[in-house]
């Protein structure tokens, strides 16, 4: 017995470092049936495209803890030095993250359309003075919540989701417009935020006055991230915003 | 997790106290060469950390010189990788420091306290474009583990450390888990 004695403990050493190893607590882990989880990244303001690199984080760049906190609520967290934080027992429906450094507010992002469990991923550019909301999941464990669906202008739109819609500008400039989206796919104007797009021209790729041409009437394909969506109105995040064809092309109503 | 680390300390425990009790007692049939034991010995294997928020896995190497009886200089090379909220993250890591060993017929327990530096960086692709992160902290980290042996040059190892990062202006907790092979250098 003792001498088997420091094996078998051994091996029981073995079996519970595999099983943390393999798992527990991972991010790709179900977090609990039904808890809703709020994971999220934040880089830096440099931290432009991988080619220029030399990016720093968004500690780095601000020197301080940037803190994150859920408005109105005692939820809160610090942004780790890898720019990781997670919230846990968030609220559902919809919540404002409050982003701080020093007490200070820099910024802060709204999330709608929240479900009761499940995982919300958001990734957010921080400067010293801005958050920007880069990209947000939704993933619920509802099992596709087609009431959301029904409730959303856009036939098939959710919440958090990489959207693309077709359909022609309505007002508005290359900053922020409204959008009438072609055929029966939506039933209202969608806005549109593209202050972080990359736009691109037919025929006149990366020309720098593609932008010029995003005003009413041009027919555009967007590419983005639903970020609110309700039988009256829907708001998108743009990545790319394409400009089939400028105002001067008319006739072109898709209606 | 803290459930799963404390296992892994309670599962150690016994051993180091069963040892201490019978302190020379080690039998032949586990004795190892003399020699063996105090050269040099090579680690390799999976690696397990908690970088921030993130569950992160990958390799680590290390090489552990003696300098002055069962005391040795280990060198620890490690990378970790996975992804969080849409974002890939790598952290490289490169740790140094005393490890002082105990042998306990094949059982090999050993305590270390290393100190380095670790390069964390954070990538998110969208559609236009890739952002790219990279900081740079210092750290310590306290652990210990143990090597089975299985032959007189082979033995395998787990061992577990808690790594004190300080990365741009945070302290971080992030505890590492390893599993892997030994070899041993000596004549």
């Amino acid at each position: 017995m003792v001498g088997r004695g420091s094996g078998s403990y051994l091996s029981v050493t073995m079996v519970a470092l595999a099983l943390v190893a393999c798992g527990g607590g991972g991010p790709t882990s179900p977090s609990g049936a039904d808890k809703l989880v709020l994971r999220g990244v934040a880089v830096g303001a440099d931290g432009a495209a991988a080619a220029g690199g030399g990016g720093v984080t968004a500690q780095a760049a601000s020197k301080d803890r940037i803190t994150v906190t859920i408005q109105g609520t005692s939820i809160s967290t610090t942004v780790s030095g890898n720019g990781t934080f997670e919230l846990e027992n968030v609220p559902t429906g919809a919540f404002t993250l409050v982003f701080s450094i020093n007490n200070t507010v820099i910024g802060t992002v709204t999330i709608t359309g929240v479900p009761t469990s499940g995982e919300v991923k958001i990734v957010v550019r921080i400067t010293g003075t801005t958050v920007v909301l880069i990209s947000l999941e939704i993933d619920d464990n509802e099992n596709e919540n087609e009431d959301q669906d029904r409730t959303c202008i856009i036939h098939g739109g959710k919440i958090g989701r990489k959207i693309e819609l077709e359909g022609n500008v309505d007002s508005g400039n290359a900053t922020t417009f409204m959008m009438d989206v072609n055929g029966n796919r939506g039933s209202g104007l969608v806005q549109v935020n593209a202050a972080g797009a990359q736009f691109k021209c037919n025929g006149d790729k990366g020309s720098p006055n593609c932008k010029d041409s995003v005003k009413p009437h041009a027919k555009v394909h967007v590419s983005g991230t639903l970020t609110t969506c309700s039988t009256s109105a829907a708001q998108v995040v743009a990545t790319e915003v394409k400009v089939q064809k400028a105002e001067d092309g008319e006739d072109e109503d898709d209606d | 997790m803290r459930l799963a680390w404390a296992a892994v300390a309670l599962s150690l425990l016994p051993s180091f106290t069963e040892a201490a009790q019978r302190p020379r007692a080690t039998g032949k049939r586990g004795a190892a060469p003399a020699a063996a034991e105090s050269g040099p010995d090579v680690f390799a294997g999976y690696s397990y950390t908690r970088a921030g928020d993130a569950s992160l896995n990958g390799w680590e190497v290390t090489g552990a010189f003696p300098f002055r009886g069962r005391l040795k200089l280990a060198v620890d090379l490690s990378g970790h990788y996975g992804s969080f909220a849409g974002a890939d993250l790598k952290q490289l890591t490169l740790l140094a420091g005393p490890r002082q060993a105990w042998q306990f017929g094949r059982l090999h327990p050993f305590a270390q306290v290393m100190v380095g530096a670790s390069r964390s960086t954070t990538t998110v692709t969208v559609a236009d474009g890739t952002f790219s992160d990279s900081t740079t902290g210092v750290g310590v980290a306290p652990g210990g583990g143990a090597d089975y042996r299985l032959t007189g040059r082979w033995a395998i190892r787990g061992q577990a450390e808690l790594l004190f990062l300080r990365a741009a202006g945070v302290w971080d907790t992030d505890p590492r888990l390893a599993v892997g092979a030994v070899y041993r250098l000596g004549h």
